[in-house]
């Protein structure tokens, strides 16, 4: 049986590993102040300043120039916030090896019509990530405890994304295990 | 009395939910339909056959009969309900199984 993990939790507690566990995480990463994860969020080249702290490092842009130059760079994890199909980008970040975050808690914070578009963005990404053999990994992206979601949640969710069983389950075991290694 | 190969294989799913409120087994009910009929819309919902088997009101939690076929759909359509009677919540799916015996074990 695979071990789980949730490299995209957003806010840190007393007892938070615990009930990461209690789902069945065996290990999370958490961006904040105490967590074991740092989030840079870029918007301009100057942002992109990058320490060896020894945390894993997410860049979270919505620019894909960011992006791709930050794949070359010393970044664990890619967030695209806007999801659009840039082959550019995704072929870059398929030849570093830099995984792309899938958070669900930007489909949890919307509703209707917005969540279900959103739902189609992150389908079709995902579609491009899978042909150009790009890794991506599915988190909670949680910002409290009502929005961490168990491993069987990420992987239904992730069925419903147009992902494959195995795709979704490899998303949240294999790919976050080999970040945590490197 | 339909002959049980024509018979559609159902699943069990055994839920609790995770919110500051009380919650009856009808505004159960109501939450769970109305977080799966806006996810799945009604044919989705048609197809899923949802029906609450069982609610126990003190430690919130109840199991939920749906289609074999549908049941990915039916866990992402729970996954994704963050709100309950209005205020923050979710619904945490703890197991499923094709019986419910084996379900509470």
């Amino acid at each position: 049986m695979p071990e789980y993990y949730d490299l995209g939790v957003r806010f840190w507690e007393e007892g938070l590993e615990k009930h990461a566990n209690s789902l069945g995480f065996k290990s999370i990463c958490s961006f904040s102040k105490e967590g074991n994860g740092i989030e840079i969020r870029a918007q301009r080249l100057e942002d992109l300043k990058l320490g060896t702290s020894g945390k894993i490092t997410l860049l979270s842009s919505q620019n894909p120039e960011l992006l791709k130059k930050a794949c070359r760079r010393d970044v664990n994890i890619l967030l695209f916030g806007r999801f659009l199909p840039d082959v550019g980008l995704v072929r870059i970040a398929a030849e570093n090896k830099k995984p792309f975050e899938i958070p669900v808690s930007v489909l949890l914070e919307r509703k209707g019509a917005e969540r279900a578009l959103l739902m189609s963005k992150i389908s079709f990404f995902l579609k491009i990530c899978n042909k150009y053999k790009a890794d991506f990994i599915l988190t909670s992206g949680a910002t409290n405890k009502f929005f961490m979601k168990s491993p069987q949640e990420l992987v239904a969710i992730g069925e419903v994304l147009g992902l494959s069983h195995d795709q979704a389950v490899k998303s949240i075991s294999i790919i976050p295990e080999y970040i945590l290694e490197r | 009395m339909v002959v049980p190969t024509l018979r559609k294989k159902k699943r069990y799913v055994h839920l609790r939910f995770e919110c500051p409120c009380n919650i009856s087994e009808n505004e159960a009910q109501a939450e769970l339909y109305g977080a799966l009929l806006s996810f799945l819309g009604e044919l989705g919902f048609s197809r899923a056959n949802p029906k609450l088997v069982e609610f126990n009101n003190t430690s919130k939690s109840g199991i939920l009969k749906c289609s074999n076929a549908e049941i990915q759909n039916v866990k992402a359509a729970l996954a994704l309900a963050n709100r309950i009677k209005g205020e923050n919540g979710c619904i945490r799916i703890l197991k499923v199984s094709g019986s419910v015996s084996k379900l509470l074990d």
